[in-house]
């Protein structure tokens, strides 16, 4: 682990942005620190940087504590040996893009050829060597976001934090950044803090997501584990879109798990552990896990009752026994509304987990 | 790593054991360490006098014991004198503050929502008024308008038509205060109509409300609570004006609280409880009509002010916009050309209006000993305060907008408080203050230095907050994690982003500072007499062409200095853009 933060606790007035927070992040990968606003997300990025004191807690970096709340320690956040790109992307303007570039070699207090090296290298792999002279006042909102990723990056920080820095950008430009920061980090294997609130952004670009709510994780792990295992109601609507609805889960006679509907109908087995006697579970099916068939057949039926076409597939919103369901289908059929259709699901496809208590 | 690990448990074993003794965070002990020194300079600039102030009003010594008294309350009330003053006070800033807002209302209209030809230079000149201190601007009707020898009245005393003005009544004061102070509501009220929506007018016309209708049911109702600002703004500089009231009331005996103040102060021994008692009277009335001003709007600040530029809807004048350029031309004409010629004309004259002209004035600045020292002496208070005055405004602006120091808006309050009390009660209770101090300046430069930075600095914190607020404090952020400590960061990009605004605090205080009047005239000595304190003792002996000459020099040392700074600076940024 090459960042650990534990027991961390920082206060606003009555707010408790984060709350007794213990968390780690890995050497060499990205961690998307996720979540709503006001979910204490930045806030734990900003303790860690050093610009919040943490009412509580300690933060160690590379077995090097920064802020330990019991022993007194809190480092300067100019010692901590940081990078960090921000939302408002905090390019200088009354400076260069070199004179930008260069500002944390000069805190290094390193020869000017030194700098003058670095800071054209550094240039060129966000491709701005082109600019180096210009204002940072007469870039572009991209170009800027690049000068901030390079004045981050030309220290060689043990450690890179990014608080939303492509929630400024138009749509398209904020994919290609996301793509460029991703190859930017196999390159150079650096490790990566990123906070955004922006669930697609999250998963393509995180190794490791951090959902955060009311200044807790309420999970951590791969984006495909928190996409298709999540452990909590929160954690399925935040990411995605989900249908969630109560099952029944028995033993059956062989000794595992089974799923049923309140119908009878059985739709997933040996899923749950230690289901020894009958008790509820929440069930959810991703919209796009459904198999469409039209008309009546062995699956739950369902009726459409409303049609959204959204390009690339299709929306189905659709009433079933178990209540109403959203459904995705691709391809070229077509819907209408009070059609008869038939709903299956793969058994890997069903996801169970503990109904809140 | 099984060592490192269990070293570093025992590390912080130990260090619960030590925790008895609570150790407290450096940071944290830096920080307040700052804001306890901090709090205590300003305290003795800002608050301290005016603790003074009240105290001097209501404590007496008897026999080396100090106790409470009402005693100088008692006199003041029990003479009818102080009655009229505070009634001329009143009737007088009324008057002035009426004519003040119907002026920058009609101007601020004019010059923002209609297409009146160069109506930003207008805009531009029709604030110089302020800029004219109010003793010279005084100065000038006396010279326009004063009976027997006032320029407007020479003609028709020729004609044996006896004197068709005089300045010298209720009437000329409130002129001459009301033109001084429109500018104020002007710039609020044109600020107000820049800020507003344009689209709130433009619904009410499709609407089907009439041009007029809109101006009188959308647009007035909106900029209403700026107006009112504006107002109160004009009423507690006019309660606060000294120059004005003493030039133009004490010839026929029109008293206003600052005169009676001054005629107090010439007795010997002055009565201080009485001048106390006074200077309250004056703080009571500011505060009073700033309470008044905050509960008429509660809740009804409509104009939210987004920063966001709105194009205000231009009305198209035809014909018309050439007559009321023209009124404006006049109206500035009387305001600003006018003074300002008639007192370099008056410089140049052997006695006015002789009708003879003479360099021998202007020549004598150069030539006397009392000049040259009252000019180095207000140089060097007006540099020393402005300086202080800016850096301690840009240390409060830096405190209040980008720490979360306990007490930062204690700080702000105290900063804030002199600006509504008048400058004269101010410096009574800065030379109260330093009376009663064990270690004093008193009778010393830094007396007057001390006193102008109290009662000013809240200008600078005011630019420089503003200023700072637009800066982005992740910019600053960036540099903390680039590697600089705070006083880098401080010097590399604080303090090059807020440079326009340090500069402008220090030319707008400097331009306040270099003609201050009422401020010095409370603490100066013979040593210390500044050239505003020369002029107005010249005038007292009549020397009227003297007096002249003595305003133009205060006019190119104020104005002249802060239009070269503004001039290089704003090439500067030319330059670096």
């Amino acid at each position: 682990m090459s960042v650990r933060v534990e027991g961390l606790t920082k206060t606003f007035g009555p707010l408790r942005a984060i709350d007794d927070l213990s968390v780690g992040f890995q050497t060499g990968k990205i961690s998307v620190l996720l979540g709503a606003s006001g979910c204490g997300k930045t806030t734990t990025l900003r303790c860690i940087a050093g610009l919040e004191r943490p009412n509580g807690g300690s933060i160690i970096i590379d077995d090097d504590t920064v802020f330990n709340s019991d022993r007194g320690v809190d480092i300067q956040p100019e010692k901590r040996r940081l990078g960090m790109v921000f939302q408002s992307y905090a390019v200088w303007p009354h400076l260069t893009v070199a004179g930008n570039v260069a500002m944390p070699l000069r805190a290094q207090k390193l020869g000017k050829a030194e700098i003058e090296r670095r800071v054209q290298e550094t240039l060129r792999i966000v491709g701005l060597s082109d600019q180096a002279e210009k204002s940072a006042m007469k870039l572009s909102g991209g170009q800027q976001q690049r000068v901030s990723i390079a004045r981050c990056l030309v220290g060689n920080p043990r450690l890179i934090l990014m608080d939303e820095p492509l929630s400024n950008l138009d749509a398209r430009l904020r994919v290609e950044m996301r793509h460029e920061i991703r190859q930017l980090q196999q390159r150079i294997g650096a490790t990566i803090l990123f906070v955004t609130h922006d669930q697609e952004e999250a998963m393509s670009l995180g190794d490791e997501i951090f959902l955060f709510s009311k200044g807790k994780v309420v999970q951590k792990g791969p984006p495909e584990e928190l996409y298709f295992r999540p452990t909590a109601r929160y954690v399925a609507e935040f990411l995605g879109k989900a249908n969630l609805f109560r099952v029944a889960v028995r033993p059956n006679s062989e000794g595992a798990s089974v799923a049923a509907l309140p119908s009878g109908e059985i739709i997933s087995r040996g899923q749950m552990a230690n289901a020894s006697s009958q008790r509820d579970a929440l069930c959810m099916v991703r919209p796009e896990s459904w198999r469409v068939a039209k008309g009546a057949g062995s699956g739950l039926s369902a009726n459409v009752q409303e049609v959204t076409f959204v390009g690339d597939r299709r929306e189905l919103r659709v009433d079933t026994p178990i209540g109403p369901q959203l459904v995705v289908t691709y391809g070229y059929e077509r819907f209408a509304i009070n059609d008869q259709l038939s709903l299956s699901i793969a058994p890997e496809h069903v996801h169970l987990f503990d109904s809140e208590v | 790593m099984m060592l490192s690990t269990s070293t570093i448990a025992q590390r912080s074993g130990a260090s619960r054991a030590r925790n008895v003794f609570a150790p407290t965070p450096s940071r944290v002990l830096v920080q307040r360490g700052w804001l306890t020194l901090f709090c205590v300079v300003l305290a003795v600039f800002a608050l301290m006098p005016l603790v003074a102030l009240v105290l001097r009003g209501f404590l007496e010594t008897q026999d080396g014991r100090t106790v409470l008294s009402f005693e100088a309350l008692h006199a003041v009330l029990k003479e009818s004198g102080y009655w009229m003053a505070t009634w001329n006070t009143v009737v007088i800033s009324l008057g002035a503050m009426m004519l003040a807002t119907a002026i920058g209302v009609v101007l601020a209209w004019c010059l923002v929502r209609t297409n009146v030809p160069f109506a930003r230079t207008l805009e531009q000149l029709a604030t110089l008024p302020i800029f004219i201190p109010p003793f010279i601007g005084a100065f000038a009707w006396v010279l326009i308008g004063a009976p027997r020898v006032g320029l407007f009245n020479l003609p028709a005393r020729g004609l044996g038509l006896g004197d068709p003005m005089d300045i010298y009544t209720y009437t000329g004061i409130i002129w001459t205060t009301g033109i001084y102070i429109a500018p104020y509501v002007m710039m609020i009220v044109a600020a107000a109509l820049r800020n507003m929506d344009p689209s709130l007018e433009e619904a009410a016309q499709v609407c089907g409300l009439s041009r007029l209708r809109t101006m009188l049911s959308v647009t007035l109702p909106v900029v209403a609570p700026s107006i009112l600002s504006g107002a109160v703004l004009a009423f507690v500089i006019s309660i606060g004006l000294f120059g004005t009231p003493v030039l133009l009331g004490m010839t026929k005996e029109i008293y206003l609280i600052t005169s009676r103040i001054y005629l107090e102060l010439q007795h010997f021994p002055p009565s201080f409880g009485i001048v106390a008692v006074l200077a309250i009277y004056l703080m009571f009335m500011s505060t009073l009509a700033n309470i008044l001003q905050s509960i008429a709007l509660r809740g009804r600040s409509f104009i939210t002010v987004t920063g966001k530029g709105f194009r205000p809807k231009i009305i198209e004048l035809t014909g018309g916009r050439y007559v009321v350029a023209a009124v404006i031309w006049f109206y500035l004409t009387l305001t600003v050309i006018g003074p300002i010629v008639i007192i370099t004309a008056a410089a140049f004259s052997t006695f006015t209006w002789s009708g003879r002209f003479t360099s021998a004035n202007v020549a004598y600045l150069w030539q006397s000993e009392d000049v040259r020292a009252t000019v180095v002496n207000s140089l060097l208070v007006t540099v020393i305060a402005a300086t202080a005055a800016t850096m301690l405004g840009l240390a409060v602006a830096w405190i209040t907008t980008r720490t979360r120091m306990w007490g930062r808006r204690l700080v702000e309050h105290v900063v804030l408080l002199p600006m509504s009390v008048p400058s004269l009660a101010f410096a009574l209770g800065v030379s109260f203050f330093w009376l009663w101090m064990p270690l004093s300046i008193y009778g010393t430069m830094w007396i007057i230095i001390v006193g102008l930075i109290g009662r000013y600095v809240s200008y600078s914190v005011r630019t420089i907050t503003s200023s700072l607020i637009q800066i982005h404090p992740e910019l600053e952020e960036s540099a903390r994690i680039s590697g600089f400590g705070w006083g880098n960061t401080m010097f590399r990009v604080t303090l090059p982003l807020v440079m326009p605004a340090i500069i402008s605090s220090w030319v707008m205080v400097y331009s306040i500072f270099i003609s201050e009047l009422s401020m010095v005239l409370p603490l100066y000595t013979a040593e210390t007499r500044t050239l505003s304190i020369l002029s107005f003792d010249t005038w007292a002996v009549g020397e009227f062409s003297m007096v002249a000459a003595l305003s133009l020099l205060q006019l190119v040392m104020g104005v002249g200095v802060m239009w070269t700074v503004t001039l290089i600076t704003k090439q500067r940024q030319v330059a670096a853009v």
